[in-house]
């Protein structure tokens, strides 16, 4: 079982972020072939996505990957292909929603404008293939149980009756269940009506961006803002989904801008941090550990124990310090410091003390409004950079 | 910026410590409960009474200098620790997750000492051209996966034993010659296994510091007195001994030293493991095993047979045949003569001494790691009661070789290949199969092209013989399907009643294979060492030779 997980990822997760690296350097930051591959492996190397795969043990590469390959051809535009692929990543996986905003505004406006020829062929092509995948698919449990068998898969893949959240998730409704009962004040129906409100306006912004604009550099940006914005306002998620918003948001490594780096890998840490309560509930909290400071050493983020390390006299990489380890915003910067100092506290306080009889999951609670705030942050801050991207391109036009 | 490098292990360390950080909670063998039940010894009992404990059947069997180390390190065991059942003497040790995890640390910190030995090997090479080379000897020293195997999963401390040894050469190439002895005294209190390249040292510190080499050979009694540096005997004799005094030193007051011994040397065990190491005796042992089978197989063969070796009892190799057998680490032959300890320590004593004459008349350094290679390779192809593990023994001096001159570099390969895939059987979960596996393949590939780069290509005319090369290339590769089918079939016995039966030939099947690699390595090796001198030429006189 875990040998299928690898090969599941190495035959589709690596090739499509090498696909996707490649393009990059190729039409957008002209990386050098080297750098491609340092990107490439900053990518893969994502913990979280390591951790759940191979030691929670789910096929989350497989759904990524299958997406990447959408992304990948999308941005090679050969349109049909990827709404093949995506569909196929639907369909292994119903989570690929998250993206499913982005990938629709754009090939509809991609079809559509410029009103004066519109392109219908497209527009047709890629509607029959997406139609012809999905037919493909079902076709085999239609064959066998006729057409109520689709009905039932579609209540096993979305089981609206369980409630806005499960677990503890990190995400808007659980986070603020805190202060305000929601169960309480109002019923299920009236909960999925709110929530599919409140995620509506948060996929709004990229999703209207991309639509007047379909642009290929602005297209990771709000997959990772739309995604996030399912993450933190949709309905029954999982802490695993964290993983979705984060696929492109590592993807946004390949912007080779310093500051977007350090955010990627600060909200990375904080995706894995939102993870801690189920890892150590799978007792993985020494692979969490390790791994987490693994990347994190790979990333150069931890190259500050080295100036300290020179002064004791070890010898150590004379290099100059190659990264910024935080951005040069102030504001940023204090709160990813501050961020990071309470996840320490937090894990000092999980590992010494019990928690108060009265609130039994105080520190997964606090784990949870830590890390719903610090995605909250990002979220904004995505959003912010798409508009400045989106209004910056007229100016340069 | 990437024209200057640093040649630091500083990387290496922190990286591969977190690998080995994440093999905590893997496969551990017997030795984990061996080195626990020694903590719980050093830590309740009173030094006289170390060696005379027996409530488990892992005594106390490595030499004092050991026994002090566990005694150390268990004054660090923490109380939740101890309470877990770390520290207890009982006859299996009973304990939980805390106990592998403070063990396992204390393994990872002791390696330190081979980073920091190998750091100090770096540091002192002469020129730029040297320390790359020596850094990549350090590196592939440190990343061996034998470490990996047997320290981290397997579970032993061989790491800082090794770094002890690095340290001895190092000052041995430096010609500190009384460090150098210094430092190998306190190895062999440690583990008395490195008694394996003890001969090498002495005759290369004997001949080295304390004969004079530029006085005329001597035929006279005066002559003799003469020939020796009485001074650096006597420095080099106390420095040794008193080693030696502090370690056995409580221990003879006590009056304990013949018990001791007794437990350092136990002649009762048979003359092969339970599983073969890859030596001559289990080709041996395989040639019987095959002869039994044409016996019983094939009439008319028994009385052929029996003339040639010995009076075969037909009923007796009935009942001994089964493949299984064997796994108890029975050494009783059938259709070959048996073998006595003597036997094999005569064998082993002859090697080495072959070795040690080049080097008692030309004592340099290149000659003095050749003969220790030697030395270690003799006593684990011909030794009595042989531990795969000992293979690092070989591998480790040998690679400080290396980077002297190309031709040494496909039979290391052949070396390292067959000698780290020997290892496998000693992890023989399904789970570290990949692990294993793929670090050595690595490992391999990554060292075999380094070590390619840096190497000198000899100025004498490179005798390369074809056939040998594809050979020894084709015997590589052919590892790759052994491990893999191995391991299959490993997986399928769980569900075949048959294959299980076949255990034990799954193991013949390493170690013979192993074993080919293992003997035609030694050939190689012996054959440049006695037949190609420059090899072995002091590095200056080569260089004013251009």
């Amino acid at each position: 079982m875990r040998i299928t997980a690898l090969l599941s990822e190495l035959f589709i997760y690596i090739p499509a972020v090498l696909m996707y690296t490649r393009w990059m350097g190729r039409y957008y930051n002209k990386a050098s072939p080297i750098d491609q591959t340092i990107i490439a492996a900053a990518i893969l190397y994502q913990p979280s996505l390591i951790i759940i795969d191979h030691g929670h043990f789910q096929y989350n590469s497989v759904m990524l990957g299958l997406s990447l390959f959408a992304i990948v051809n999308l941005l090679e535009n050969n349109y049909a292909l990827c709404s093949v692929f995506f569909v196929l990543a639907l369909g292994f996986k119903q989570m690929a929603l998250y993206y499913a905003p982005i990938f629709f505004f754009y090939l509809l406006s991609v079809c559509i404008f410029p009103f004066s020829k519109m392109n219908l062929l497209r527009l047709v092509s890629i509607g029959v293939s997406v139609l012809f995948t999905f037919v493909l698919m079902f076709l085999p449990f239609v064959y066998k149980g006729g057409f109520g068998q689709i009905i039932q898969i579609l209540i096993r893949v979305f089981p609206f009756d369980r409630g806005i959240f499960e677990d503890k998730v990190a995400n808007f409704w659980c986070a603020s269940n805190v202060i305000v009962k929601y169960r309480k004040i109002f019923t299920q129906d009236q909960l999925k009506k709110l929530s599919l409100l409140l995620t509506l306006a948060g996929i709004a912004p990229s999703s209207i961006t991309i639509f007047i604009k379909p642009s290929k550099k602005l297209f990771t940006w709000c997959l990772a803002s739309c995604s996030l914005a399912f993450y933190l306002f949709s309905f029954q998620v999982h802490e695993k989904s964290i993983l979705l918003p984060l696929m492109p948001i590592t993807l946004l490594l390949n912007e080779v801008d310093p500051d977007v780096i350090s955010m990627v890998c600060w909200i990375a840490n904080i995706a894995l941090f939102s993870m801690w309560p189920l890892l150590k509930r799978d007792q993985l909290s020494l692979q969490y550990f390790v791994l987490g400071i693994l990347s994190n050493w790979l990333m150069g983020n931890l190259s500050w124990i080295r100036m300290y390390l020179r002064m004791a006299k070890i010898p150590v990489l004379a290099r100059e310090l190659a990264t910024p380890v935080l951005p040069h915003n102030l504001f940023w910067r204090f709160v990813i410091i501050s961020s990071y100092t309470l996840a320490t506290l937090l894990h000092i306080l999980d590992y010494f003390f019990e928690p108060p009889k009265q609130l039994p999951h105080l520190w997964v609670i606090s784990n949870v409004v830590l890390s719903f705030g610090c995605f909250m942050l990002f979220w904004c801050w995505t959003n912010y950079k798409i508009i400045q991207k989106a209004t910056s391109k007229v100016k340069a036009n | 910026m990437s024209t200057q490098y640093n040649f630091s292990l500083w990387n290496i360390w922190v990286a591969s410590t977190l690998l080995k950080i994440l093999l905590f909670p893997a496969y551990y063998s017997t030795d984990f409960d061996v080195h626990r039940n020694w903590l719980s010894i050093t830590k309740l009992l009173p030094l006289n009474r170390w060696y005379l404990e027996n409530t488990s059947e892992w005594t106390l069997d490595y030499p004092p200098f050991f026994a002090y180390f566990e005694w150390f390190l268990s004054l660090f065991v923490p109380a939740s620790v101890s309470q877990d059942g770390c520290i207890s003497l009982l006859a299996k040790g009973e304990f939980g997750m805390p106990t592998v995890i403070f063990q396992r640390s204390t393994v990872i910190v002791s390696e330190i000492v081979l980073f920091i030995s190998l750091q100090y090997f770096v540091s002192k090479s002469s020129n730029l051209k040297e320390k790359k080379r020596n850094f990549v000897v350090a590196s592939s020293i440190v990343l061996s996966p034998g470490f990996f195997m047997v320290d981290h999963i397997h579970f032993q401390y061989n790491g800082f034993l090794m770094g002890i040894l690095v340290f001895s050469i190092v000052n041995a190439k430096l010609g500190n010659y009384l460090q150098c002895g210094f430092w190998f005294a306190v190895l062999l209190c440690f583990k008395h296994i490195f008694l394996y390249i003890a001969p090498s040292y002495f005759v290369y510190l004997l001949s080295a510091y304390c004969l004079d080499s530029r006085a005329r050979f001597p035929t006279t009694i005066s002559d003799t007195f003469n020939y020796v540096k009485w001074k650096n005997l006597f420095r080099l004799a106390s420095v040794v001994l008193g080693v030696f005094a502090v370690a056995f030193g409580p221990f003879i007051y006590y009056g304990q030293l013949y018990i001791v011994l007794q437990r350092l040397f136990p002649f009762s065990r048979g003359l092969t493991h339970a599983y073969w190491a890859p030596n001559i005796w289990a080709i041996y042992s395989l040639i019987d095993r095959v002869l039994i089978q044409v016996a019983l197989r094939v009439p008319g063969t028994a009385p052929i047979l029996s003339l040639i070796f010995k009076q075969l009892d037909l009923e007796r190799l009935k009942t001994a045949n089964t493949l299984t057998r064997g796994l108890v680490g029975d050494v009783e032959f059938f259709v070959l003569p048996n073998i006595q300890p003597n036997h094999t320590f005569l064998l082993t004593l002859f090697y080495q001494s072959l070795s040690l004459v080049p080097l008692f008349l030309n004592p340099t350094f290149e000659r003095f790691i050749g003969s220790m290679t030697l030395c270690a390779w003799a006593s684990f192809l011909f030794g009595w009661h042989v531990h795969e593990k000992a293979i690092m023994l070989i591998i480790i001096p040998f690679t400080f070789l290396i980077p002297r001159d190309r031709k040494l570099l496909p039979l290391y390969e052949t070396l390292t290949a067959s000698g780290y895939v020997s290892l496998f059987p000693l992890l023989f979960g399904s789970a570290e199969w990949l692990f294993k596996a793929l670090l050595t393949f690595v490992w391999f590939v990554i060292f075999s092209n380094s070590f390619n780069e840096v190497c000198d290509f000899s100025s004498t005319t490179s005798r390369r013989v074809f056939i040998l090369d594809r050979l020894n290339f084709f015997y590589i590769v052919g590892l790759i399907p052994l491990s893999c089918v191995i391991q299959l079939l490993d997986i399928q016995s769980r569900n075949f009643e048959v294959l299980q039966r076949f255990e034990f030939l799954r193991l013949m099947a390493y170690s013979t294979y192993c074993a080919i690699g293992v003997i035609s390595s030694w050939n190689m090796f012996s054959w440049l060492y006695f037949l190609d001198d420059t090899l072995w030429e002091r590095r200056e006189a080569k260089q004013k030779a251009h």
